[in-house]
């Protein structure tokens, strides 16, 4: 894979970018979301065509996926998965500061202020 | 016979990257199809009935319906996401023709040795100057536009554009992407069926999806094809001659044709004009005029003008003209066709005009019955719809006798 800086074509179309929210970030947010998708949709597609050749292979993986039971280790272990998945995700609406950290915010304001 | 991009030419994505394009095009065909409906109804049952309250009347032209929907929020979340649809359309193959691009030119130059014996050539002209409105906005928010080149003998612009075209059409342009062609040739050959063209010109031909239908449909025909970018050209020569369809293109302007006077039948566009600013579009029906010999055809396939389409209709075809780089789509649709026609010496009786369900899909025997019934305008004409697009098509014909 091409880091940027070594890409030849670029990605984007010159000039600026179409914008349609009144609010700042809603249309970059949205394109994010969209690429999200785009990886979730292609991540899904592998997983079905890896379970389509295993089958070939004579290893019904699909079937014993859905029979498959967790053990109590696995649940703990999707748990976990699942809340640090859900913090991170969240971690923009979640980080709300302590009390401790409200001078240091109120400093912040002022800054960002000036 | 197929006239799908062979696989020499083209670009080799990973599984992965054909995902994402799948991924690319159902999106587009989830805004185009889902979020535009929806956002219809919300036009239908709360904008325009508020439109009425406050002007006593319903909006007059495409305009006005922008005015109020551009305040809605269907309206963002629509075109926000349409914008993004567009944008991931050339990212979703990028990378791949990049990985590809030396191996795409150096099998583009084989294929252009013609050993084979095909019979088509490529002159590209050294001095060319790529017209501003190609150069100055990247169209349809492709990178680089129609015309970059990224290489030495570099076909990447062509490789983009027919990949990308895959992507965006989500297969409303037919399996091999050459219904317009097909339709556009096929009504010309069932409509005028004693009309045998022997010298065919395809003007803003890209990578020439639409040029080879001529080719095949009128085999006896020679047939050329003009365009402004290298990489379209060098693509679009190479992919014709793996096809093993005999075609000579050229770089060449449509608003300054090198061809002589009265030397072709027919001379084709197809979703050219939109692209070119108006005083361009009268200087291109001037050479197709100058070139066409008497009998002949100008048959451009394009969006059909706005005072053909309701105002809603108007507003959501217009969408491009703002949002995807396209700044000459409206005041071209804002046209009175047959007077472009008329202006450049064709007679007003010559005119012709067509709406054509899509041939590739309904096959010989529909499309036969279709092609004397008169144009009709609905929410399937000129626009994408899985549902039944029918294709518009206007021109004229050159008057006299054919020599």
């Amino acid at each position: 894979m091409k880091d940027s800086s070594t890409r030849i074509i670029p990605r984007m179309a010159k000039g600026r970018r179409n914008r349609f929210f009144a609010a700042e970030g809603v249309d970059e947010l949205l394109s994010m979301v969209l690429e999200l998708t785009a990886e979730v949709s292609t991540l899904r597609e592998r997983q079905y065509a890896m379970e389509r050749v295993l089958e070939q292979h004579n290893l019904p993986v699909g079937e014993a996926v859905e029979s498959w039971e967790p053990t109590e280790g696995d649940e703990a272990h999707l748990a976990a998965d699942r809340e640090r998945l859900l913090s991170t995700v969240l971690r923009t609406l979640e980080a709300q500061p302590k009390e401790e950290e409200q001078v240091e915010t109120a400093a912040q304001d002022q800054t960002r202020a000036a | 016979m197929t006239q799908a991009t062979p696989d020499v030419i083209r670009p080799r994505f990973t599984r992965d990257e054909k995902a994402r394009k799948s991924f690319t095009s159902s999106l587009r065909a989830h805004v185009l199809g889902t979020q535009a409906r929806r956002m219809r109804e919300h036009y239908d049952e709360v904008v325009q009935p508020q439109f009425q309250r406050t002007h006593g009347r319903l909006p007059a032209d495409g305009q006005e319906v922008r005015s109020v929907m551009k305040r809605e929020r269907d309206f963002h979340f629509f075109s926000s996401v349409r914008s993004c649809a567009q944008e991931m359309v050339f990212a979703s193959v990028i990378p791949a023709v990049e990985r590809d691009m030396e191996e795409l030119a150096s099998r583009a130059s084989e294929l252009a040795r013609d050993e084979q014996g095909v019979g088509g050539s490529l002159t590209l002209d050294p001095n060319f100057q790529v017209p501003e409105n190609v150069t100055r906005l990247d169209v349809h928010l492709a990178p680089g536009s129609f015309h970059a080149e990224w290489g030495d003998d570099d076909v990447s612009a062509g490789a983009i554009y027919d990949s990308a075209t895959r992507v965006f059409a989500f297969r409303q342009f037919g399996d091999d992407m050459n219904d317009i062609g097909m339709t556009m040739s096929n009504f010309v050959r069932l409509r005028y069926p004693d009309f045998k063209p022997t010298k065919i010109l395809d003007c803003g031909c890209t990578v020439g999806h639409n040029t080879l239908p001529w080719a095949t449909t009128f085999p006896d025909a020679e047939m050329h094809a003009i365009d402004v970018g290298p990489g379209l050209l060098r693509y679009a020569h190479a992919r014709a001659q793996a096809l093993e369809i005999p075609v000579h293109f050229h770089q060449m302007s449509a608003t300054n044709m090198a061809f002589e006077d009265n030397s072709f039948d027919v001379v084709f566009s197809s979703m050219f004009l939109h692209e070119l600013p108006l005083k361009d579009i009268k200087a291109f029906f001037k050479e197709a005029y100058r070139v066409l010999r008497p009998g002949g055809l100008l048959i451009n396939m394009e969006l059909p003008p706005n005072s053909r389409t309701e105002p809603y209709q108007s507003f959501h075809l217009d969408w491009d003209t703002y949002y995807n780089n396209e700044p000459h789509y409206k005041p071209f649709r804002d046209q009175d066709y047959p007077s472009l026609c008329v202006g450049a010496g064709f007679e007003a009786d010559d005119c012709i005009e067509v709406t054509l369900p899509r041939y590739t899909f309904v096959g010989e025997e529909e499309f036969s019955q279709s092609v004397h019934k008169p144009a009709v305008f609905d929410n399937s004409t000129g626009r994408m719809n899985p549902k039944g697009t029918r294709w518009y098509g206007f021109g004229a014909f050159k008057a006299g006798e054919k020599a």
